[in-house]
């Protein structure tokens, strides 16, 4: 693993929190392993500090007083569109993940946070931020070919439809994080009604395909593929 | 000559007839012939019970004739029959007359006219009986109407008390209902007041694993050090949280105050993440008495919706001010005072009602206050008020003070 975090040497991540414990304490553990952490207290400083400092990544609370990380993420996006936002959000505050989808997010973690996720999740971001390769190793011997849109095992092609690679392609891109029901309609099936049965047939469809262990239920949010 | 005066003044103003002994009309003066429709000459010679009615009894000539034939007086009121068969009543007078010897040689009889009376009499006797008989049956009917009444009155006993069972089924239900949302409360709590120590125990956990990697011995203690202190602070929120729930505390005396630090305990990570600024000013320390948990139920109600009203408003620093002061000599006062813009007066008087909600979707019961009003007023014996004060609501909480004996 620590070749593999060496990806992470090079970049500059900003972490945003309110909570003082939490942000010092997570700095702390993790910032050796970057080219630089930055803290901010709130949305407003955190947004200051963006400016100032030109992050990679931004790892953020979802509440916080004066600007929450939803604001603040919108306005990063307004900004830069291409760096990448993780989110860090209690299960609770799922009315407020689900604004998150209309922002861009591009990866959520569930709190209490657990710092050994956050940094895969890092370096995932990392990695596709940065990557030059088209081909993504994604669990189970799994490629993703991000180009092509085509799964393979082995060298085997695993054949997909069309709205099945939409949907294994979503899933690739937040590796390691979930993707929300709402957001997984929104991408495969266009807004267009759909009912949740159809849903789940059509995940179950996909499971078959590809063994059951490779896209993983998250219960009440929704869906993943591990790393 | 003076006799004779007498006799003509008793014949002009009576009715007078009389007799031989065995009853044969020797004499009769013009009032009998007038009362009776009978001539002299018809009456003369004749019986005198020509005028008899038939109505009346045998016993009563039988009597008549015992008295005078013992030479005594009899006075009696006759029913009479006239001629033409109508009736008359005389008020009758027989007199035997008796010579020297000492035998009845005739009977005179004096009467005068009672009809008129005794027709009254009758009158009245008849309308006496209907009246009578009226009574008895309004008396019935009364009766008959009070059984209606206390059947009705039954009826409507049993449906109030019908009523009043179902209303106590309503509140005992209501009630549960209420106790459940505020433990779905509190766990949401819980698991908010847990949330910083775990992702401070992750943290730990991963420090740990680095620092076991480099061989650093004091910062691996030291680290340790802090998730065992982490640990202690989620088992003392657990026992805060326990102690709560346990329903079988009984009434006990205790302070306000640590009603009110045990409420702002079990909110602190709520309000923590809020930012809301909790001021709590007390007078005097004063011992009250009751269950103690319900109380803390009630305070944390208050902070709660201060809590839910500050999502709505826009104001620089939130701010609920608890004040704890004597309100007068027997009664003490806790007041829960909040900056979040205060409560529409339209609704003001609504908001003890059960199931009147103000909040959004999912996050009102509608239950809070009225379980909070219940426990102060049946619970504590206390009262409860809300009004609007400064940028603010303001929930003043009176509740009898402890005296001690």
């Amino acid at each position: 693993m620590g070749a593999e975090l060496g990806n992470l040497k090079s970049l500059v991540v900003l972490f945003v929190e309110d909570e003082n414990d939490i942000r010092e304490a997570l700095a702390g553990a993790i910032e050796d392993e970057f080219s630089k952490l930055i803290t901010a207290r709130d949305g407003e400083d955190g947004l200051k500090k963006f400016k100032k400092y030109k992050p990679d990544i931004v790892v953020t609370d979802i509440s916080m007083p004066i600007m929450d990380g939803l604001d603040m993420a919108r306005a990063i996006k307004a900004i830069s569109k291409e760096t990448p936002v993780i989110i860090l959000s209690a299960f609770s505050e799922k009315e407020r993940l689900l604004k998150a989808i209309d922002v861009g997010i591009d990866k959520y973690l569930i709190k209490p946070i657990d710092p050994d996720e956050l940094m895969e999740t890092l370096l995932h971001v990392a990695k596709e931020r940065f990557a030059t390769s088209e081909v993504i190793e994604v669990g189970g011997g799994y490629q993703f070919d991000k180009s092509k849109r085509v799964l393979v095992l082995q060298g085997e092609e695993i054949g997909l439809t069309k709205k099945e690679l939409l949907f294994v392609s979503l899933l690739v891109k937040h590796l390691g994080t979930f993707v929300l029901h709402e957001e997984i309609k929104r991408s495969v099936w266009a807004n267009k009604n759909v009912s949740d049965a159809a849903i789940r047939t059509f995940i179950k469809r996909v499971r078959e395909k590809t063994g059951r262990g490779f896209i993983k239920n998250v219960p009440g949010l929704g869906y993943k593929i591990d790393t | 000559m003076k006799l004779e005066k007498y006799q003509e003044a008793i014949e002009t103003s009576n009715i007078v007839s009389k007799t031989n002994i065995e009853g044969i009309i020797t004499f009769v003066n013009d009032e009998f012939c007038r009362i009776c429709g009978y001539s002299k000459e018809e009456l003369i010679g004749a019986n005198h019970n020509i005028v008899r009615h038939p109505d009346v009894p045998k016993e009563t000539f039988k009597k008549l004739w015992e008295t005078i034939l013992a030479k005594k007086v009899y006075k009696s009121t006759v029913k009479n029959r006239a001629k033409n068969g109508t009736t008359f009543y005389v008020n009758t007078t027989v007199i035997p007359m008796v010579n020297t010897q000492g035998v009845i040689e005739e009977f005179i009889a004096i009467r005068y006219d009672v009809t008129d009376t005794v027709v009254l009499t009758e009158a009245l006797k008849h309308k006496e009986e209907e009246l009578e008989q009226l009574n008895s049956t309004l008396e019935e009917r009364v009766q008959s109407q009070t059984m209606q009444l206390k059947d009705l009155n039954r009826n409507l006993e049993r449906r109030v008390s019908e009523e009043v069972a179902k209303n106590r089924e309503k509140e005992r239900l209501l009630f549960t209902q209420a106790r459940l949302a505020s433990m779905g409360e509190m766990i949401g709590n819980i698991a908010h007041q847990w949330r910083q120590p775990l992702s401070e125990l992750g943290i730990d956990l991963y420090k740990l694993k680095k620092l076991f990697g480099q061989g650093d011995q004091n910062a691996f203690l030291e680290t340790y050090e802090h998730g065992k202190g982490v640990i202690k602070k989620m088992s003392q929120t657990i026992e805060d949280f326990r102690n709560f729930f346990n329903p079988n505390k009984p009434r006990e005396d205790f302070y306000i105050n640590e009603v009110v630090d045990d409420a702002l305990a079990m909110l602190k990570g709520t309000l923590g993440s809020e930012q809301i600024v909790v001021r709590v000013t007390s007078e005097d320390k004063v011992l009250i008495h009751g269950f103690k948990s319900e109380l803390i139920q009630v305070l944390i109600n208050l902070i709660t919706n201060a809590k839910d009203a500050f999502l709505e408003s826009s104001c620089e620093q939130k701010y609920i001010d608890i004040h704890i002061a004597r309100f007068d000599g027997r009664t003490l006062m806790v007041s829960v005072r909040d900056n979040a813009g205060g409560i529409n007066e339209e609704i003001l008087e609504k908001i003890f009602e059960p199931y009147f909600t103000t909040k959004q979707g999912s996050l009102g019961t509608g239950l809070g206050l009225y379980m909070s009003k219940m426990i102060v007023e049946n619970s504590m014996k206390g009262s409860i008020e809300a009004l609007n004060a400064g940028e603010g609501a303001c929930f003043n909480i009176k509740v009898p003070i402890r005296l001690e004996k």
